[in-house]
């Protein structure tokens, strides 16, 4: 047993979990090494668990090294999460570690859809961030649409589209074209982040870019195109009983719509390679100087969507905005933001350091997880003796 | 002295002094956190980056007083935290006995400024290492020569400070033993060291951080000397943010 080692020094033992069967799980294992190395050393002992491509379990020091990933690193130990005599623990052959909570840094389906959430809660680990029902409905986009439109919060017009629809394509076009006029835009409604979004400016566009994304995603979602189109990005968190802000964020985008390859392999990236942070602080604008009534619309629409979504971690709400009408959209909201959105919080009208921010996260979620052992039926509902 | 500033004027004052060989361009990252809370000024130390040498071959005092001079001048308003990397660090050292007034806390990121321990077996090899290098040295005819032996046996810093025109300057200040000051340092003071660092390992900051009172010891177990620098920017932040709520905040 090599438990001890980690031992109990007045630190948090806290699951770092990164990587997984998703398309973004490159970017998942930079994003989770930038928060290991942010975790409050003096608070924090990061334990790196990572999800290989079949959704196993690792942990081991070589996963600190990204360097050592091709795409994972050697000499690890498969583990699985327990709770033992003890409390939530990380269990492996001859390994058992303590764990007090757990920091899923996932893009994309399973860590951030909530299945990594539901696990954990199943087995009583406390988890930052939003709960698996949350993650899974900020994961559809259709339905938090719905369910944000449902508290004041602007929204464009959808038509959702299944596999199953496919086969009466006819349908489908008369729908879009009378609901939604062209042209339209077509985007996997699961996905989180822009692989397959597609631009329609004719009828005739939409089936090869339904069939596409269909291919990828279960469920395709076909909104108008915004003109004039300009993004904004917020995070938000709850704190001393409010929701607080980040700074606001403008990606910068020349381009008629925001892909994968915009977002990450600007500037000329090479294949295969993710770029610094220095170069991302060249794709977007901080604190942006805005009209006070589109900033105050921003913020409005934010809170009211945090708190109807979830109301739990640090997640990053991105809109939609018509730069010459001054229209504004909610579009999606990411319960795990890329590099946890850090740099939009250290610009905050009340700022936070990424340690600051991990320690919010983990506070939190240790507050509120509260594994129960007792009878949780009501007298009233036993049929079976006790 | 060049330098450049970055942060809000009038925000309590951080100096983010660099290593040997280095120059303000290492804490630009973490002067960029901290730039809605603090006003950070990040200078070329004397002989580095864009500022020229001093003429005098200066030992860690004398650049200590330099800086002093510079922030009594109008550098930085009023006290500041100093940040000091490896070099840097044994400058912040010098200063806080020599101008206490002048510093509210000291962030010591992989700071020299005591003797490593080495153990017997490398004292040894260290030893018989530097005895080959004279005996070579005196056979030597001509300056490539010499230079392709201090290539061979001297130290990454050693060797640069050659090609720098710092020679002098490298040999007395690396020669220097601060223990005496630690124990009179009586500032709020981190220090933050890489498990990795192989020049100034964790056990140098962990006697150093025992030899001050009141030092809080931070060990970021996958950095070296040189990327503490980058991957432990987050918490080299927190700590001068830390210094800095408790200098408003009482």
């Amino acid at each position: 047993m090599i438990g001890a080692e980690a031992g109990r020094d007045g630190r948090r033992n806290v699951a770092v979990i990164f990587g997984g069967a998703s398309q973004e799980h490159d970017v998942s294992v930079v994003s989770a090494q930038q928060l290991m190395d942010a975790a409050d050393a003096r608070a924090i002992n990061v334990i790196p668990v990572y999800m290989d491509f079949e959704n196993r379990l690792f942990t081991g020091p070589r996963l600190r090294d990204v360097s050592a990933f091709r795409p994972r690193p050697g000499g690890l130990r498969e583990v699985r999460f327990n709770w033992g005599d003890e409390g939530p623990e990380l269990l492996g052959k001859g390994l058992r570690l303590p764990v007090d909570c757990a920091l899923p840094v996932f893009h994309g389906p399973f860590g951030e859809d909530g299945r990594i959430h539901g696990m954990l809660e199943l087995i009583g680990v406390p988890v930052t961030g939003f709960s698996a029902s949350g993650s899974a409905i900020a994961m559809r986009k259709d339905a938090t649409k719905t369910l944000v439109k449902s508290v004041g919060v602007n929204v464009l017009d959808s038509v959702a589209v299944n596999r199953h629809q496919r086969g009466n394509m006819g349908a489908v076009l008369d729908e879009v074209e009378a609901k939604l006029g062209l042209p339209v835009v077509v985007k996997p409604a699961n996905l989180g982040s822009s692989i397959g979004v597609g631009l329609a400016k004719t009828r005739a566009d939409i089936p090869a870019l339904l069939e596409y994304v269909l291919r990828q995603d279960d469920l395709a979602l076909i909104e108008p195109q915004v003109p004039n189109l300009v993004e904004y990005n917020i995070a938000m968190m709850w704190r001393g009983g409010e929701v607080v802000f980040s700074a606001i964020e403008q990606p910068k985008s020349g381009a008629e719509l925001l892909d994968f390859r915009e977002k990450y392999l600007s500037s000329g990236g090479t294949k295969g390679a993710l770029p610094s942070e220095g170069m991302l602080s060249l794709t977007r604008e901080i604190n942006p100087d805005l009209p006070a009534d589109l900033k105050a619309r921003i913020l409005d629409y934010s809170r009211r969507a945090f708190l109807i979504l979830g109301a739990r971690g640090a997640p990053r709400i991105d809109f939609m905005c018509n730069r010459a009408t001054g229209e504004l959209w909610f579009n999606e909201i990411n319960p795990i933001p890329g590099s946890y959105g850090f740099f939009l919080w250290e610009a905050a009208e009340v700022p936070l350091l990424y340690p600051e921010l991990i320690a919010h996260l983990v506070d939190e979620a240790m507050g509120a997880s509260v594994k129960r052992f007792d009878d949780p039926v009501p007298q009233g509902a036993w049929l079976l003796p006790r | 002295m060049h330098h450049i500033a970055i942060g809000r004027r009038g925000a309590p004052g951080v100096v983010f002094a660099h290593g040997w060989g280095r120059s303000h361009r290492d804490f630009i990252p973490t002067a960029e956190a901290l730039a809605p809370v603090a006003r950070a000024v990040l200078p070329d130390l004397p002989g580095f980056g864009a500022t020229p040498r001093p003429e005098a071959a200066w030992d860690t005092g004398d650049y200590a007083d330099a800086m002093a001079e510079a922030l009594r001048g109008g550098l930085v308003d009023g006290p500041v935290v100093w940040v000091g990397h490896s070099f840097g660090g044994r400058i912040g050292l010098r200063l806080a006995v020599r101008h206490p007034d002048l510093l509210t806390g000291l962030v010591l990121v992989a700071a020299a400024g005591i003797p490593r321990a080495q153990p017997l077996v490398e004292q040894l090899r260290g030893r018989w290492r530097s005895r080959q290098f004279r005996r070579l040295k005196a056979r030597a005819t001509d300056q490539a020569a010499l230079e392709a032996l201090e290539d061979r046996f001297g130290s990454p810093d050693y060797v640069q400070s050659r090609r720098d025109g710092l020679r002098d300057i490298f040999l007395k200040t690396i020669a220097e033993d601060q223990s005496a000051d630690l124990r009179r340092i009586n500032l709020p003071v981190t220090l933050i060291y890489g498990g990795r660092d192989t020049e100034t390992p964790p056990d140098l900051g962990r006697r150093m951080a025992n030899a001050i009172p009141g030092a809080e010891y931070v060990q970021l177990d996958p950095c070296d000397h040189i990327s503490v620098l980058d991957r432990g920017r987050h918490q080299i932040a927190l700590a001068v943010k830390e210094k800095l709520v408790a200098q408003v905040a009482p």
